[in-house]
C-alpha cells in the first residue's frame, strides 16, 4: 500500500486534495445550513390577545394565558422559516369569571372538546419593499375548524441580552370572521368580526 | 339572551311544523287500515319539528359532525330511521339498541376518548355510558307502555325537556338550551293537540291514535341522551341535575310496585306527574344553586 503511495505520489496528492476540497465545500455547506435559527416562545413577555364588539357599541378585549410556541428563523433565505403557536383555549381571559365560563362552554371556544388553538405556517416570504415585515401562510385551527390564512408579521426588535441570550420580537394582527369557525352563537351580543393580536418575544438557547 | 325573533323560530316554528305533521299523521292513521305500519308517524313529526329547529340554531348542517351538538341532527335521522322498523322486527330491534347503545358515546365523546382520556378511562365510560344509554332507553319504552292516559306522555317529556332547558341554561349552555327548548316546544304542541282532538277522533278498529308507542322511543332517546351528554360532558351541567331528568320517567313506572298499586288507583296520573315533576325541579335547584344565581353579579 505504502509503496503503491510513493510510486504514485502525484495521483495520491490529487485525490488528496479533491478529499479537501469536498470537505471544505461541506463545511460551507452546513454553515449555511446554520443561518437557521430556533426561537423558543418566552409566553412572560408575550401576548395571544382578541377584540370582540359587544352589541355593535364598544370593543372588548380578551386574552389567551397559557400558550406556547416556536419560531425557526433563516435570515438569509426567509422562505425556509417556520412558525407554531399553540395556545390553550381554557385559559380565555376577559377579566370577568362569568364571561370566561361562557365563553370556554359549548356555545363559544368548546373548551373541552377543542382544548388547543393551533397556527402552523406552510410558508413564509419577506413583504416586498417593507423592511421588516414577513408574510405568513398557515394553517389556522380554531373551533376544530382548519383555515388557510395569510398574516402580516413585523419583525419588531432583536437584541441579545446577558439573561436570556439573543431575543427577537414579531407582532401581528388580522381579523377573522368567527362565523367561518363555526362560533355562530349571540351574533347579536358579539359581533361577527374578531380581531386577533398577537405579540410574542422568543428567545434562541 | 336570544332574540324574540329566534325564541319564534327555535320553538314557535318548529311546534307549528310538528303540530302539522303530528294532525296529518292521525288522520293518515284514521285512514289505513292496517295501522301497526304506521305507527312511525308520529316519529316523524317529531323529528320534522325538531330538524326546523335545529336549523334555526345552527343555521346549517354540518356534514362531517365538528362538535358534539352537530351529532343530534344525525341522531334525529337514526332516530327516525329506527322508529320505521322499532314495532315489528323483535330481533333487529334488540341488536339496533345494542349497536346505538355502543356507538353513540364512542361517537358523540370522540374528542374527550382523544384528548382527555386514557384507554383505560376511556373504556369505563364507553361501558358505564353505553349501559346508561341502553337501561334509560328501556325506561322510555316502559313510560309508553305505562302511561295512564293519552297526554301524560307528551306531558311528562315536556316537563323532561323544561327541566333539561333550564338546567342548561342556568350552567351556561344557551345553546344547548335552545335545543331542549326546541323539544318543549314539539311535546308541547302534541299534549295541546292529544288533548284536543283524542275525543273527537275515532277509528273503526278504536286503534288508540293518540297513544305514543316504542317506535318513538329511539328519536326520544338519542335526542335527550345527546342533549344531556353534550351539557355534561362539553358543558357544565351538574352530574345530580342530569342523572336526576335521565332518572325521572322511572317513575310512570311506579304503579307496578305492589304496595303503591291501591294509592295509584285514585289518582295515578298526579301522582306520577308529581313525582317526576319534583325529580326535575330538584335537578333544576341544584343548577341554579351551582350557577351562581344565588348572591353573585351575573352581569356581563
Amino acid at each position: 500500500m505504502i509503496y503503491w503511495f510513493k510510486r504514485h505520489w502525484q495521483v495520491s496528492f490529487i485525490g488528496l486534495l479533491v478529499l479537501g476540497l469536498l470537505a471544505i465545500s461541506f463545511t460551507q455547506q452546513t454553515e449555511s445550513q446554520n443561518t437557521e435559527k430556533t426561537y423558543n416562545i418566552d409566553a412572560v413577555h408575550s401576548s395571544v390577545l382578541f377584540r370582540a364588539k359587544h352589541m355593535d357599541v364598544a370593543y372588548v378585549y380578551g386574552r389567551f394565558n397559557e400558550f406556547s410556541g416556536y419560531i425557526i428563523l433563516d435570515e438569509a433565505d426567509v422562505s425556509k422559516s417556520k412558525v407554531e403557536l399553540e395556545v390553550k383555549s381554557a385559559s380565555v381571559d376577559t377579566a370577568n369569571d362569568k364571561r370566561d365560563q361562557h365563553l370556554r362552554s359549548s356555545d363559544f371556544f368548546n373548551v373541552k372538546q377543542f382544548p388547543v388553538i393551533t397556527f402552523k405556517s406552510t410558508n413564509v416570504s419577506a413583504k416586498a419593499k417593507k423592511e421588516n415585515m414577513l408574510e405568513v401562510t398557515g394553517e389556522f385551527d380554531l373551533h376544530g375548524v382548519k383555515k388557510t390564512i395569510t398574516i402580516d408579521v413585523e419583525i419588531t426588535g432583536k437584541k441579545t441580552i446577558p439573561q436570556t441570550g439573543e431575543v427577537i420580537g414579531f407582532h401581528t394582527t388580522f381579523d377573522i370572521k368567527r362565523s367561518d369557525y363555526g362560533f355562530n352563537f349571540g351574533m347579536e351580543g358579539v359581533n361577527d368580526d374578531l380581531q386577533i393580536i398577537v405579540s410574542v418575544e422568543a428567545a434562541n438557547k | 339572551m336570544p332574540t324574540l325573533n329566534q325564541m319564534l323560530s327555535i320553538t314557535i316554528i318548529p311546534a307549528i311544523a310538528c303540530g302539522a305533521l303530528y294532525i296529518a299523521s292521525v288522520f293518515i292513521r284514521t285512514r289505513i287500515k292496517n295501522q301497526s305500519n304506521l305507527l312511525w308517524l308520529t316519529a316523524i313529526s317529531i323529528a320534522g319539528g325538531y330538524l326546523v329547529g335545529y336549523f334555526s340554531i345552527e343555521g346549517k348542517i354540518t356534514l362531517l359532525p365538528i362538535e358534539g351538538i352537530h351529532w343530534l341532527f344525525y341522531f334525529t335521522l337514526f332516530g327516525l330511521f329506527s322508529s320505521t322498523y322499532w314495532d315489528s322486527a323483535g330481533l333487529r330491534r334488540i341488536i339496533s339498541q345494542v349497536l346505538y347503545s355502543i356507538l353513540i358515546p364512542r361517537v358523540l365523546l370522540d374528542a374527550l376518548f382523544k384528548h382527555t382520556w386514557g384507554t383505560f378511562q376511556g373504556i369505563i365510560w364507553w361501558v358505564f355510558l353505553s349501559v346508561v344509554i341502553y337501561v334509560f332507553w328501556n325506561i322510555v319504552i316502559q313510560s309508553f307502555k305505562e302511561s295512564t292516559s293519552n297526554s301524560s306522555i307528551p306531558f311528562i317529556y315536556l316537563c323532561i325537556s323544561g327541566g333539561t332547558a333550564l338546567v342548561l341554561a342556568l350552567s351556561g349552555s344557551l345553546r344547548l338550551a335552545q335545543h331542549a327548548g326546541t323539544l318543549v316546544a314539539l311535546f308541547a304542541a302534541i299534549w295541546i293537540i292529544t288533548l284536543i282532538f283524542q275525543h273527537r277522533i275515532q277509528t273503526e278498529n278504536e286503534i288508540n291514535l293518540f297513544n305514543f308507542t316504542p317506535s318513538v322511543s329511539p328519536l326520544l332517546t338519542f335526542l335527550l341522551i345527546g342533549i344531556w351528554m353534550n351539557g355534561y360532558f362539553y358543558g357544565e351541567a351538574p352530574a345530580i341535575s342530569v342523572l336526576l331528568l335521565a332518572i325521572s320517567p322511572v317513575f310512570t313506572l311506579i304503579g307496578k310496585i305492589n304496595v303503591l298499586q291501591g294509592m295509584m288507583s285514585k289518582k295515578p296520573v298526579l301522582i306520577q306527574l308529581g313525582l317526576i315533576t319534583l325529580c326535575i325541579g330538584i335537578s333544576v335547584i341544584i343548577a341554579a344553586f351551582r350557577s351562581g344565581l344565588f348572591g353573585q353579579d351575573t352581569y356581563y
